[in-house]
């Protein structure tokens, strides 16, 4: 066993003993004394950390939760109207869009894009995936009724009833706007990205809601 | 930038600012709910038996089933989304029934050439924002279009009224506002414009007025006697003791108990089969001062946006 010291500025230099090929420090005697204090020092800062990010997530998690359920089931019980039913009822007033239209113009193109569009708003089951399908929905069908509304070929009644549907969609755009699931999702963001929630939304893998706007 | 220059540049920039932020917040303000229960006409567009009918047809919907169809007419909406806007004087002033929430709103905008219908809550599966605007398209745009905002409104409101007449299953008749005494715009105090019931009572009045004044003259010629220097007050009134021969003859003396009043002045005081129209004071924005036995008033609905209008599509 080999010793030698080497100096640490300002302070007491250090000692290290060489066991083998390793060099190890000894820690000299006026800091072999207050151990406690280091000790408490590093608990004290882990549990800083910690209450830093459980303390957001205690709220966040349920939060989040709530947001979901208001998606899902409404925001107010009593009502029984939720973006979900509104995005159901969407989807059916395009897939009628599209059918109508289909008589004149095929099943490709954009009526085809929004029929599968529709279907996939139906069948899909997470938020952000419905939210992406409504969003194209909303432009297909756009397309899809300035493609249609140029056709010279279409009876009155086909006319109309393609119209109906439309307004429908953009009738029910605007109430899903309206729905008081994007307040609660946008209060939810703006707590998200505040420190040290977003610390705590990094580390429980939280992301922010979509607004349907 | 100079320290003088500052000191005038900074006042002004306050003062503009002072200015213009009470007008964006009224831009956006709701204005209170129309007293009649249905119609505000801020433009001043609506005939006053196009209102009528619109109140009529409220009146039915709110026996059948609580349904209400407001029309609201503004000059402008200063900037303001017509569809938002819509939506928030709907719950604003609570359009339909609370518990149904089935009330529809036609929000015209004469400023912009434009107008939103909304529904509520509660009947937006039954009358959908896409047959609304079928209705719209057929029902008001030709008006509208050319510039005929009250036939218009009454037409849309007529083709509504028969969608709720489906709906809950009545008949889907059109009811027919009673005879009302109607004001010429333009006259303050708000002349009758014609009315059989009202020339009838016209002509009572004359009438009487006529035999009132007959006595008068009788009573104050017995009371002169033969001789001028009977000492009583109406003699200052030679008009009247120098009329022609006849008529009463008291016991002389003056009037004995109360005057035979009772007579208004000609304006006034035709209370029509559904009410007064207030006093005779001219129709006020909004059409507020209809009194008449409607039901009146807003029952609370509200409604979730969406909703079909003009040029959207």
């Amino acid at each position: 066993m080999k010793s030698n010291t080497k100096t640490k500025s300002g302070t007491e230099p250090l000692r290290f003993v060489k066991v083998g090929d390793t060099s190890l420090a000894v820690i000299p005697e006026s800091e072999k004394k207050n151990p406690p204090a280091a000790v408490g020092a590093v608990i004290m800062a882990a549990m800083i950390a910690l209450s830093l990010i459980a303390g957001p997530a205690r709220w966040l998690i349920p939060e989040r939760s709530r947001v979901s359920k208001a998606f899902y089931d409404g925001s107010k019980v009593s009502d029984g109207v939720s973006i979900n039913d509104d995005l159901v009822r969407l989807s059916d007033s395009a897939y009628n869009m599209a059918a109508l239209a289909e008589q004149t113009l095929g099943d490709g193109g954009n009526v085809g894009e929004v029929k599968r569009l529709a279907y996939e708003l139906n069948e899909d089951g997470t938020i952000s995936a419905k939210f992406a399908d409504y969003t194209e929905l909303k432009y297909a069908s756009s397309r899809l009724y300035s493609e249609i509304s140029e056709q010279t070929g279409l009876s009155e009644t086909q006319s109309r009833l393609i119209k109906q549907c439309y307004s429908d969609i953009q009738s029910r755009a605007l109430t899903i706007e309206n729905n008081e699931y994007n307040g609660l999702a946008e209060k939810y963001n703006g707590r998200l990205t505040r420190f040290p929630a977003s610390i705590a939304g990094w580390l429980f893998g939280l992301k922010e809601a979509e607004l349907f706007k | 930038m100079t320290r003088k220059a500052l000191r005038f540049i900074l006042p002004v920039l306050i003062l503009i600012t002072a200015i213009l932020s009470p007008l964006s917040s009224f831009a956006y303000k709701v204005p209170a709910a129309p007293k009649n229960g249905g119609v505000y006409d801020d433009a001043g567009v609506m005939d006053a038996a196009d209102i009528e009918h619109i109140l009529t047809l409220n009146d039915r919907l709110d026996d059948y089933c609580g349904g209400q169809i407001a029309v609201a007419v503004f000059t402008g909406l200063g900037g303001a989304d017509i569809a938002t806007y819509a939506n928030d004087v709907f719950n604003e002033w609570g359009v339909g029934s609370k518990t149904k929430n089935n009330g529809v709103l036609l929000l015209m905008s004469i400023a912009d050439a434009d107008y939103w219908v909304v529904q509520g809550k509660g009947i937006e599966d039954d009358i959908t924002s896409g047959e609304l605007s079928l209705i719209l398209d057929d029902e008001l745009e030709p008006y509208f279009a050319k510039e005929e905002y009250s036939k218009g409104a009454v037409s849309f409101a007529d083709a509504v009224y028969q969608r709720y007449a489906s709906v809950y299953g009545f008949s889907s008749s059109i009811p027919q506002a009673e005879p009302q005494v109607q004001y010429i715009e333009g006259y303050g105090g708000g002349l009758p414009k014609f009315s059989f019931s009202g020339l009838l009572r016209f002509a009572l009045y004359v009438f009487l007025l006529y035999l009132a004044v007959r006595m008068i003259a009788s009573l104050l010629r017995s009371c002169c006697g033969d001789d001028d220097g009977c000492g009583c007050w109406s003699c200052c009134l030679p008009m009247l003791c120098c009329g022609g021969d006849g008529g009463y003859r008291g016991s002389g003396g003056g009037w004995r108990g109360p005057p035979p009043g009772g007579f208004g002045g000609t304006r006034g005081g035709f209370g029509g089969t559904r009410g007064s129209f207030g006093g005779g004071v001219g129709r006020t924005s909004g059409g507020s001062s209809f009194g008449g036995s409607h039901h009146g008033g807003f029952g609370g609905g509200s409604s979730r946006g969406g909703g079909a209008g003009r040029g959207r599509h």
